[in-house]
């Protein structure tokens, strides 16, 4: 905000006319350019510290609130930097691609701080999400033991056309298993229609299945609170591309 | 020893691969393939744009140039002098510098604004004000408030307004209308009343048909007879200057010729004698001096007045065979001068009617072809308003009791008229009538002044002084940097 208010106010004054637009190329203009190119720069600099995890390069949340914190302030410091004006084809590009990756920026910090919540709150039993499959298949080979054991010939055919199914595909399936109240009857149904003996395999059954239905949630969820990330890294890394390069053309370092 | 519990679930996950973090998931993937899409674009872009000069100069432009430079838009050298280097502490930060030496003059030419200013003390160059770079629809001529202000807010005592930070706000009254150059005498007032009389009802009201009837046609108003009294308007005597040449933006200027002569013809009068009329009145050039009056008037009755002395002119050449001092000469003579003082008299005070005179001499008019010299105006734009609006005494009106009234003040309203629209928006709404400071239409310096010339308000940009040093062919000018080539 400390930074906006100026610009704004710098916008409005120019626009009455009361004096002039900034220039891009004068000295306060280029500085502007240069702090938010390092600022940019630094920015970027938060994918190798996630590849390079290991080297314990400061904190991650601190790497992430100052990549919040100097994001938004990129924001003003580059439209001040620009005169107001998207000027020529290059500085065009660039300032185009650097508001997609303001937005989406901002987009994905808004889902940040609202999903983690939701995910903690709805998905009790929230696994890695790379791990889902992996822990289906064992979920999936323990319950085949257990049917296996109590050997009748309905829980074996529920178990091939309904439930193994859906364990494996999730919602995918097209299984009744996704709705928990149509679980719920399904799962009734076949206690009714088995010895009272069965009655806990059969729960152990509806529990994976539950399991199932929240892992599923989890990977909708997960897609949401990551999938911004294949519009923010791909643009940034364009934007700072053509971002060099603008600095490169518009100082003539050549 | 007892198995842990934790151990238990481990164990379900022997076999799978503990370093499950290393592989890719579908999201991690398109990130990566998406990021090296957006490298692979640089790098394409970088090669194309160094293998290139003109694509690396359009990489370098910060905007469209204006229509009139469009074609050198990826030509940085047709207008950036290359040898141009910055100045100052901050060079290696101001990127402005090293494009700010221009070579605008191998085609423009523009007087400086005011001789008196050093140069490059108003602006450092061109570019100062003229603001490329900023889309091909943007003007190079119109340009904000804060270029000029930045010294007329705070100008050292000059002949002009020291302080004017805009237009609506602290722009002095038009110099030009507060006083009265010229020397005609002149009622509007009178003239655009009906029959031209000084009072209701008075007698001798000017008709149609006192107007020679080739003239006639050109102050009948619809449905007039030749009986009607005269009802000039606006338009009567003015009329905007429509020629090929000019565009309407000011008016003609008014000439005895085309708005006058109809009732106002100059005349000897007749030369009577003894109630007859021995040389009828005859009509005189305007626009002559007394002595070109008086040879014109001299010439007229000498041989006018010949019919008159028979006897003298019976004989061939009298003035060879008579004496100098025969009565039939000297009668003749003294007919001819006679008629000439009379005649003389008589267009002098035809002369006084409209004329101030010094001695013999009538003073020049001094009606300026344009009021508002540091200022430009478009009548043409602005002929949708009614001429009152602007020009509030061009209304009839009985002036029988005004001695002055032939000597009008400027007729034309001061600043607070152009207030009324060109002024900035009101914040409440709509403007009502006869506000000022709300009109919303445009107000900068350069909707009516223009920087260069400023000591010669009045040439156009056809004046000599605005040519260029040198003149280029068409295939130069494309090249862009031929002038500059043949030009050092």
């Amino acid at each position: 905000m400390a930074a906006i208010l100026p610009a704004m106010l710098w916008y409005a004054g120019a626009k009455l006319g009361w004096w002039d637009w900034p220039r891009a190329s004068g000295p306060f203009g280029v500085a502007l350019g240069l702090f938010g190119g390092a600022i940019v720069i630094f920015e970027m600099l938060i994918a190798p510290r996630k590849w390079y995890r290991g080297w314990r390069l400061g904190a991650t949340r601190a790497w992430m609130r100052w990549h919040v914190i100097l994001g938004f302030l990129c924001l003003p410091v580059i439209v001040i930097h620009s005169g107001f004006a998207f000027g020529g084809w290059l500085s065009s590009v660039t300032m185009w691609l650097f508001l997609i990756v303001i937005v989406s920026g901002i987009y994905g910090l808004v889902l940040q701080q609202w999903l983690p919540k939701k995910l903690f709150d709805e998905i009790p039993n929230e696994t890695v999400a790379a791990q889902i499959s992996v822990a289906v298949s064992t979920h999936r080979e323990e319950s085949r033991e257990l049917v296996a054991d109590i050997r009748n010939p309905l829980l074996d055919e529920f178990f091939k056309d309904t439930f193994d199914p859906y364990l494996e595909q999730g919602s995918r399936s097209g299984s009744l298993l996704a709705s928990p109240a149509e679980a719920d009857r399904l799962f009734g149904r076949l206690k009714a229609a088995l010895p009272a003996a069965s009655e806990p395999a059969v729960d152990r059954l509806a529990a994976a299945a539950a399991l199932r239905r929240q892992w599923d949630r989890q990977v909708r969820l997960t897609w949401w609170l990551h999938s911004w990330l294949e519009v923010h890294l791909p643009f940034s890394v364009a934007m700072t591309g053509f971002m060099i390069g603008h600095a490169i053309f518009a100082m003539r370092w050549y | 020893m007892p198995r842990s519990p934790s151990r238990d679930r481990s164990d379900r996950f022997i076999g799978q691969p503990r370093r499950y973090f290393r592989s890719w998931n579908p999201i991690e993937k398109w990130k990566f393939w998406l990021s090296g899409l957006a490298v692979l674009l640089l790098v394409g872009w970088g090669i194309a744009s160094f293998t290139s000069s003109s694509r690396r100069d359009f990489q370098t432009s910060h905007g469209p140039l204006a229509n009139p430079h469009a074609a050198w838009d990826s030509q940085c050298d047709a207008c950036h002098d290359k040898g141009g280097e910055g100045k100052g502490v901050f060079n290696w930060l101001d990127a402005h510098q090293k494009w700010n030496s221009f070579t605008c003059e191998k085609c423009h030419a523009a007087p400086v604004h005011h001789a008196s200013i050093p140069a490059g003390d108003a602006v450092e160059n061109c570019a100062s004000c003229h603001h490329d770079h900023k889309g091909k629809d943007n003007s190079l001529v119109r340009m904000t408030d804060a270029h000029c202000v930045r010294c007329h807010s705070q100008l050292a005592s000059t002949k002009f307004e020291t302080k004017i930070s805009r237009f609506n706000v602290d722009h002095p009254e038009f110099k030009s209308i507060q006083t009265r150059p010229s020397t005609i005498k002149f009622s509007h007032a009178r003239h655009l009343t009906a029959g031209i009389v000084l009072a209701e009802g008075a007698k001798g009201s000017f008709t149609l048909d006192k107007i020679p009837a080739d003239l006639r046609e050109k102050y009948r108003q619809a449905g007039q007879l030749d009986t009607a009294a005269v009802q000039l308007d606006c338009k009567s005597c003015h009329s905007l200057d429509a020629s090929p040449r000019a565009d309407g933006k000011y008016f003609a200027p008014i000439s005895f010729e085309q708005s006058c002569i109809a009732c106002h013809a100059t005349e000897t009068g007749p030369v009577l004698k003894q109630a007859r009329e021995v040389v009828p009145s005859s009509m005189v050039p305007h626009g002559k001096s007394f002595d070109e009056l008086q040879e014109f008037a001299k010439l007229l009755y000498s041989s006018k007045l010949q019919a008159e002395h028979k006897s003298l002119f019976s004989s061939p050449n009298p003035f060879e065979t008579k004496k100098k001092d025969d009565p039939a000469v000297l009668a003749y003579q003294d007919d001819v001068k006679q008629a000439t003082d009379k005649a003389l008299g008589f267009l002098t005070l035809q002369c006084r009617k409209c004329h101030e005179l010094e001695g013999n001499r009538v003073k020049p008019t001094a009606i300026p072809a344009v009021w508002m010299t540091h200022a430009k105006f478009d009548h043409a734009s602005h002929r949708g308003a009614d001429c009152k609006s602007c020009h509030p005494n061009a209304v009839a009106r009985f002036v029988g009791n005004d001695p002055d009234y032939e000597r009008e003040k400027v007729n034309i309203l001061g600043i607070d008229s152009c207030k009324q629209c060109h002024a900035p928006e009101s914040f409440f709404g709509k403007a009502t009538p006869g506000d000022i400071n709300h009109g919303g239409v445009r107000h900068g310096c350069t909707d009516c002044h223009r920087f260069h010339g400023g000591d010669q308000p009045l040439h156009g940009r056809g004046s000599a002084i605005w040519a260029p040093k040198q003149t280029q062919s068409i295939g130069d000018l494309l090249k862009g940097d031929a002038g500059s080539k043949s030009g050092k």
